[in-house]
């Protein structure tokens, strides 16, 4: 066995969010960690392997960004614990490669001045150099590195610019901990020398530690020292030393290295001509796009665009897969008798991992257009119109980009709640985003919209559909309102969010990011799907009728699947759905997509002669015994509604339970989501019924 | 008797204004954060939109804040 | 093919997709997002 190779030095990248950390790291690593045009896209250390300029092997930790070591939510806090060395299976950093804008090095250079107190090796990557030189700034490069004691490299990171230098200042044989930090009061440092000496930490971080005891708000404190009554009485004695020689421990430390950064900029930031405080590109965009009624407009015609072209140009390439499939499907059929295998094979696994396959096109487009919206900039200014919305219900619009993320998938929303202060809050955003519709979804919702209007424009096709993502949108709504009411108590949060300029979307970035999603997409329906189809056809098969030459109605009705459909028949009948579609919700519970491949199956298996023709005018013309039909618009619109409320993910389920840290939180959210879904779908259908719909 | 003229804060100033920060109450838990962010006496910012929450122009950088959280921040009106 | 080895062929197929899946199950895999994606982490550059 291959032994692993010694590494030679661990690297953390840290810096303020947005700053390009995570272009740095996939640049060096080779990785394709996400990355976005807002805050809060890494919200979990990653880590890498790269080889140095003399070949030796070197650890890359990938922290989420910070505006400070004193820490307010748990994505800040993951960095804070890696630096310090508070993290027991990472050990502390042999250096930090500090990510600085250089087009906004004065407010940069604040977390800078608190990594020098760490006593680790800093190298400063100076990032996007070009916009602060487009912005009329010129730092002065050999001032910087002279103020800070430490290199600093100048880098265009999304070019690539700047990582051989980089890559050679992390590969000198030592570095050194600079001797340049920001000096503070000396009632203050006296009080941290003392607070230090009885700290049992990490010796290189002992200062920091106490540093950061001695200037953390009352609330938090407590949580910090874990329940040391001893080390509680010395932090509030200090404390109160330091207010009666006129000190405020929570502000000073604050002041002094921001004195100490404005006469670092002073020496190391020349501006060409004077400032001008006329409005930028972003400004007037924002003017729209941030505004109390064209901002919802504007957000509303985007997601309404964005399902049109779900529709419209996702046509194209969904026909070709049909026809592939169909194609597939008859030469198997004319190569091989009738039998059991070939009824699998074309049944089950073209049947089954066709018709999932088929909605590719349609997620790809829908992760093309998240990609432009995290990309250009769009995310952080969504998160602030909803903010009016979202604190009627006691969140702040902070939330709402962990919503937004969950139209594609609930899980990496789920993991960007990291960036929410409050537990109570983060926890509220966590059991309601999986009411947003993700992309498992819209298959069924695809199938559905043409069962209920197949005449109709791709217009009102995708109004149907921007409305079913409305509906989750508005459930998460009320529910988190309620949850903020009852269980989860806590005071509306108050706004703070920075808003990154727009951008130009990196094409290349997005259709990577979109060929990755195929691969996963493809992957899985090559294994799970596939595996999951093939024990459903043998659900829907076996046992066989004891009857010579059963019929195939027959064969689904005897099968162990059509059983436990008739068995589960008189949950769902009040929501207008038959056994068959019983069988569909059940086996959706495995993967949401699975509902659309078992629909394929049962159709298949239920009319032989029609082999060739479409799934979607199959279930069409499925009738109840009366001769009424089946799916009938307001038996499509109860399925669709109970789609959109459900929790049928187990992944997501995996994810709570991590993120919650208890079985408590994914269990109740399993027992009121799908109790939600039940409830909703049946005042659909009967609601509609009594209205005089069918 | 001299009438007594309100506090100008971040969230009753007007839109489009240049403004000094005069002072940030220290009680409030976010307000660390607010200096920490850039946000310390005597530093200009612009405040460049106002509706349930405010967009302020802060050392380059574009801060979305929320009203409550403005009301915490006493500022005066600054020519350039 | 006769009716008999499409039988078993059949069988064998629901086996082994009920091995995977069980199998799938138990075993860790990760991207190191902790996102359950199934993939891996790529090799060093």
């Amino acid at each position: 066995m291959a032994e692993a190779p010694q590494i030679f030095r661990r690297i953390a990248i840290a810096g303020n969010p947005n700053t390009g950390k995570s272009t740095i790291f996939n640049a060096l690593t080779g990785m394709r960690q996400k990355v976005g045009n807002y805050p809060g896209v890494t919200v979990e250390k990653k880590t890498g392997r790269f080889f140095g300029s003399h070949g030796e092997t070197m650890e890359l930790l990938d922290l989420p960004g910070s505006y400070s070591l004193q820490v307010r939510s748990p994505d800040e806090a993951v960095s804070r614990d890696v630096l310090l060395g508070r993290v027991p299976d990472t050990p502390r950093p042999d250096a930090i490669i500090a990510v600085l804008d250089a087009s906004n090095l004065d407010r940069h250079l604040y977390l800078v001045a608190q990594f020098l107190e760490l006593d680790i090796p800093v190298i400063v990557a100076l990032n996007m150099v070009d916009v602060a030189e487009q912005r009329g700034l010129t730092i002065d490069l050999l001032a910087l590195k002279n103020s800070l004691g430490v290199p600093v490299i100048p880098m265009v990171a999304s070019r690539g610019q700047g990582l051989i230098e980089l890559k050679q200042a992390l590969s000198r044989a030592t570095l050194h901990v600079s001797e340049c930090k920001a000096q503070l009061p000396i009632v203050l440092e006296r009080e941290v020398s003392a607070l230090s000496r009885i700290l049992k930490c990490h010796a290189g971080s002992v200062r920091s530690e106490a540093m950061l005891l001695l200037s953390i708000e009352d609330e938090r404190l407590a949580a910090e020292v874990n329940g040391n009554p001893s080390l509680l009485t010395e932090i509030h004695a200090a404390r109160e030393r330091l207010k009666l020689s006129g000190l405020d421990p929570i502000a000073a430390p604050v002041d002094a290295r921001y004195a100490w950064v404005s006469e670092v900029c002073a020496s190391v930031i020349h501006r060409r001509g004077e400032d001008s405080h006329g409005l930028t590109f972003t400004d007037h965009v924002d003017q729209i796009l941030t505004h109390k009624l064209w901002g919802w407009l504007a957000f509303v015609t985007m997601m309404a665009l964005m399902f049109v072209c779900i529709f419209v140009v996702a046509k194209w390439p969904m026909d070709w897969i049909d026809g592939a499939k169909d194609w597939l499907a008859n030469l198997v059929r004319s190569h091989m008798a009738d039998g059991d295998f070939r009824s699998l094979v074309v049944d089950g696994v073209i049947g089954g991992v066709g018709n999932v396959v088929i909605f590719l096109p349609q997620i790809l487009i829908l992760f093309f257009f998240l990609g432009l919206l995290e990309d250009s900039g769009y995310m952080a200014r969504a998160a602030f119109i909803m903010d009016r919305m979202m604190s009627r219900v006691g969140l702040h619009g902070k939330s709402f980009v962990p919503l937004l993320s969950s139209f594609a998938c609930a899980i990496p929303g789920i993991m960007a709640t990291r960036t929410i202060e409050n537990r109570n809050d983060r926890f509220v955003t966590i059991l309601v985003a999986p009411l947003m519709s993700c992309s498992a979804r819209l298959p069924v919702y695809a199938i559905m919209i043409a069962l209920l209007m197949p005449a109709s424009s791709v217009w009102a096709k995708a109004g149907v559909m921007l409305c079913m993502y409305l509906l989750g949108v508005a459930a998460a709504f009320v529910m988190a309102g309620l949850f903020k009411k009852t269980i989860l108590r806590s005071e509306t949060p108050m706004l703070l969010l920075e808003l990154p300029p727009y951008r130009a979307p990196v094409v290349r970035g997005i259709v990577q990011r979109m060929w990755e999603r195929a691969v996963v997409f493809l992957r899985r329906a090559g294994t799970v799907i596939l595996a999951l189809s093939v024990i459903l056809w043998a659900l829907l098969n076996y046992p066989k009728p004891a009857t010579p030459n059963p019929t195939r109605a027959d064969v689904l009705a005897h099968s162990a699947a059509g059983r436990f459909g008739h068995a589960i028949e008189p949950v769902i009948a009040p929501l207008g759905y038959d056994w068959k579609i019983g069988i569909g919700l059940v086996a959706s519970f495995a993967a949401r997509e699975v509902f659309v491949s078992t629909m394929g199956q049962i159709y298949n298996i239920e009319d032989a002669k029609a082999d060739n023709e479409d799934l979607r005018s199959r279930m069409r013309d499925e009738r109840r015994a009366d001769g009424t039909p089946i799916f009938t618009p307001l038996t499509c619109l109860s399925i669709m509604v109970f789609f959109v409320l459900a929790m049928q993910c187990l992944s997501t389920v995996a994810i709570v339970r991590r993120e919650t840290n208890s079985w408590r939180w994914p269990l109740f959210q399993i027992a009121y989501m799908n109790a939600l879904a039940w409830v909703a779908a049946f005042i659909v259908y009967q609601g509609g019924h009594l209205l005089g719909f069918r | 008797m001299f009438p007594v003229v309100p506090k100008l804060t971040l969230s009753t100033a007007k839109c489009g204004e240049q403004l000094r920060v005069r002072h940030i109450c220290p009680d409030c838990p976010h307000c660390v954060r607010l200096r920490e962010l850039g946000f310390r006496d005597h530093v200009v910012v612009r405040k460049i939109a106002d509706g349930a929450a405010v967009i302020c122009l802060l050392m380059g950088t574009r801060l979305a804040l929320g009203r409550e959280l403005c009301d915490h921040v006493e500022v005066e009106r600054f020519a350039a | 093919m006769s009716a008999t080895t499409q039988h078993i062929l059949a069988a064998a197929a629901v086996f082994i997709s009920l091995l995977y899946l069980v199998l799938r199950g138990r075993r860790k895999k990760d991207c190191g997002s902790g996102c359950n994606c199934g993939t891996k982490k790529p090799q060093v550059k």
